[in-house]
């Protein structure tokens, strides 16, 4: 037989307020008065005699649900809900260049690797073909992990993007500078080492097996946003359940 | 109880003479209401705040976290200038509906 859990008013009103900061129409600043609001309401009704857990149920009712809150407070922050949204946008195509940039330099340095380990020609191209988009399934794949591991990474990372998107920006921009001058570098090393270390044949070799990943760039393009927009949608859908 | 349509066109003009007494905070200007109107007029309250919210955009009332004697903060809000103004205009249309309805019910002759 389950052992009922006693009620814990903080822990109710958290939930309810991770809930409610799911939608981009609520500010923190909005929660935290509605939050107030809330608290006010229990501590009256529990001095009128209601139980913690009875006072939780009917302030929560009063506040009204969340749908409704959501549509007042969405023609209020109507501005900032389209800014947000800009935000996610400009991240997330920063995301793909960094990731497309991540991916030629796992691929300009194995290559560098494969030739140092006296792999040639088709060998060679083959290992080049395949370093990028492993890597960025690998990464897919520790990122996954992650998110399995700390199951509340949307609710804390959410709020932070929300607080700091300039921060955000900034530092998605560096990150792409960086990235793509790693990747350019590493591809002019990849190129001198082959051109220098390989004969004719053994470079039309591997120039032939390596114009692939251009299709594998394609297929990569086309798969990781889709990854990631139903990740986003996934994880919308899960926070924005209204409160029971 | 009062219809929804009303309790939403007379919500800026009762924030606004609660207001007019001093400053006070979201759930404290919903009892202050209540109280008032004996319970007619009931406010959804997570719905006032977006109002309020919107008051101050428009530079009617301005707001203040504060820490309340329980420890807990709150938003205060109080009334600025052009709110009075605001409430002396609000204050003649509803007199003005409210003294020509009187009129026409007291010139209607009784049916009973």
């Amino acid at each position: 037989m389950e052992i009922p859990t006693p009620f814990d008013l903080n822990d109710a009103i958290h939930r309810w307020r991770e809930n409610l900061a799911g939608s981009p129409a609520f500010r923190a600043e909005n929660l935290d008065e509605l939050e107030a609001h809330l608290r006010d309401s229990v501590s009256a009704l529990a001095a009128k005699g209601l139980s913690d857990e009875e006072a939780w149920w009917v302030a929560m009712r009063r506040v009204g649900c969340h749908e409704d809150l959501h549509q007042e407070y969405q023609k209020l922050n109507r501005k900032g809900i389209w800014l947000e949204r800009a935000v996610w946008i400009v991240v997330g195509s920063q995301l793909l260049g960094i990731l497309g940039y991540a991916s030629s330099i796992a691929a300009n340095l194995t290559i560098c690797a494969g030739i140092l380990a006296d792999l040639r020609g088709h060998a060679l191209g083959l290992v080049g073909l395949i370093a990028g988009p492993a890597f960025i399934f690998l990464l897919l794949w520790r990122g996954w992990r992650y998110t399995r591991v700390r199951a509340n990474w949307w609710s804390c990372f959410e709020p932070w993007v929300r607080n700091h998107p300039l921060r955000l920006l900034v530092g998605m921009a560096m990150s792409w500078l960086l990235f793509s001058v790693i990747s350019f570098s590493t591809g002019i090393a990849a190129n001198a080492v082959t051109n220098r270390l390989m004969s004719p044949i053994e470079l039309t070799e591997y120039f032939g097996l390596f114009g692939w990943r251009l299709l594998s760039g394609l297929i990569g393009a086309l798969v990781v946003p889709s990854l990631l927009a139903w990740l986003i949608w996934h994880r919308s859908r899960k926070t924005q359940r209204p409160p029971a | 109880m009062l219809a929804k349509e009303l309790v939403a066109a007379s919500t800026v003009p009762l924030v606004l003479s609660v207001l007019a007494a001093g400053e006070s905070y979201g759930y404290a200007l919903i009892q202050r209401v209540r109280e008032l109107s004996g319970g007619r007029i009931e406010w959804s309250e997570g719905m006032l705040y977006p109002v309020l919210h919107w008051m101050e955009k428009e530079d009617l009332i301005e707001s203040e976290w504060k820490e309340a004697e329980t420890g807990r903060k709150r938003k205060y809000y109080r009334l600025r200038k052009e709110g009075r103004k605001a409430l002396q205009a609000e204050k003649q249309q509803w007199l003005t509906v409210h003294e020509t309805l009187t009129k026409l019910w007291k010139s209607q002759p009784r049916l009973t």
